[in-house]
């Protein structure tokens, strides 16, 4: 992607540069169709790095979404059919957050 | 041998001086993610990490206190904030980000007491 | 029994990493276990494999290696407090980058947690 400077990993280094748009060309990138569930997600994410100005780890993500979206969308399997690779680190990558840490 | 340790992560340096308070909250946050019983007190200039309102950007630094508020979704079992190390700089509870347990300096050793594992920041 | 180590200060910053590897024989001279050494804050500078003290001087990063080849040990540097920091591999024989989840582990596993330096 060359439409807006990414870090080397491809995570936009200002995140005010992130569109839907830049969204789904990231997507493609990580082999990814977007669809509603991966929105909603993709939102969550966003919303919780402005609460907070993180992004939890896997385990406390899955907690967060379970208590907001539903419990099953909270379980580590659905998160995975949606972003099959690191969902953590997808969702961050085209939600145009940084990279999470990955000391955990 | 008990698997979940009871932890405690004595915060006693002011946010942005260094990477510590960060770097100390990283690893609280990891420890109580796996189901160990983490706590946190906040002392001595540690208080002024938990005060409203922060905003490092002019010295290049990301405000950090946000996280803070995050504690609920890891399941930090304690925030304890010693009211002496307030009262000396003229903060109120009011004036903290987060809803934490005011103690006196003497309780301290109680609580140091039940930790199986303390971490100084 | 069974410990961990975390050590929290730069080689020659202060005393605290030469104390916490004779710390680490002693224990393992008495019979005891050592589950890991965990090295955090500015700790992580002891992993550099490129340190040359002055010959009459400790070699500190040697030390531990020594350490950890004699008695199978694992010597983990948190990664991303490292990469914050430039330190990257290849590190120093025997230590490795790794995450804070093998630290939970190793409490999980240990007696007692024990850290040097940080004052």
């Amino acid at each position: 992607m060359e439409l807006v400077p990414t870090t080397k990993d491809g995570f936009l280094i200002n995140k005010e540069d992130w569109t839907p748009e830049i969204a789904e060309i990231i997507a493609k990138e990580e082999g990814i169709k977007l669809t509603e569930a991966h929105w909603e997600i993709i939102y969550f994410v966003q919303d919780y790095y402005q609460e907070y100005s993180i992004t939890p780890i896997m385990r406390i993500l899955g907690k967060a979404i379970g208590k907001k979206l539903g419990e099953n969308k909270g379980k580590s399997r659905y998160l995975y059919t949606l972003f099959p690779e690191v969902p953590i680190k997808q969702a961050a990558r085209i939600a145009g957050l940084p990279k999470p840490p990955s000391c955990i | 041998m008990k698997q979940n340790k009871t932890c405690l992560f004595i915060n006693r340096r002011s946010p942005y001086g260094s990477s510590r308070a960060q770097e100390a909250l990283d690893m609280a946050f990891a420890l109580s993610a796996f189901e160990h019983k983490v706590s946190l007190v906040f002392m001595d200039d540690g208080v002024l990490q938990i005060l409203r309102d922060q905003d490092p950007s002019e010295i290049g630094m990301k405000n950090i206190s946000p996280a803070f508020r995050a504690w609920e979704d890891y399941e930090i079992e304690h925030i304890y904030v010693e009211k002496k190390s307030l009262d000396m700089r003229g903060i109120k509870k009011s004036d903290l980000l987060i809803e934490a347990e005011i103690i006196e300096s003497d309780q301290l050793g109680k609580i140091l007491n039940k930790q199986d594992f303390i971490f100084n920041d | 029994m069974k410990f961990t180590i975390i050590v929290n200060d730069a080689p020659y910053q202060s005393q605290s990493a030469d104390t916490a590897c004779k710390f680490a024989h002693a224990l393992l001279d008495e019979g005891h276990e050592l589950t890991q050494v965990f090295f955090y804050f500015d700790g992580v500078w002891n992993a550099l494999a490129d340190a040359e003290p002055p010959q009459d001087d400790r070699h500190v990063v040697d030390n531990w290696s020594k350490l950890a080849l004699k008695n199978e040990l694992e010597l983990i540097v948190c990664s991303t407090v490292a990469m914050r920091r430039g330190v990257s591999e290849p590190l120093a024989a025997g230590f490795r980058l790794d995450t804070l989840g093998r630290l939970t582990e190793a409490v999980t596993m240990s007696d007692r947690v024990i850290t040097f330096g940080g004052s």
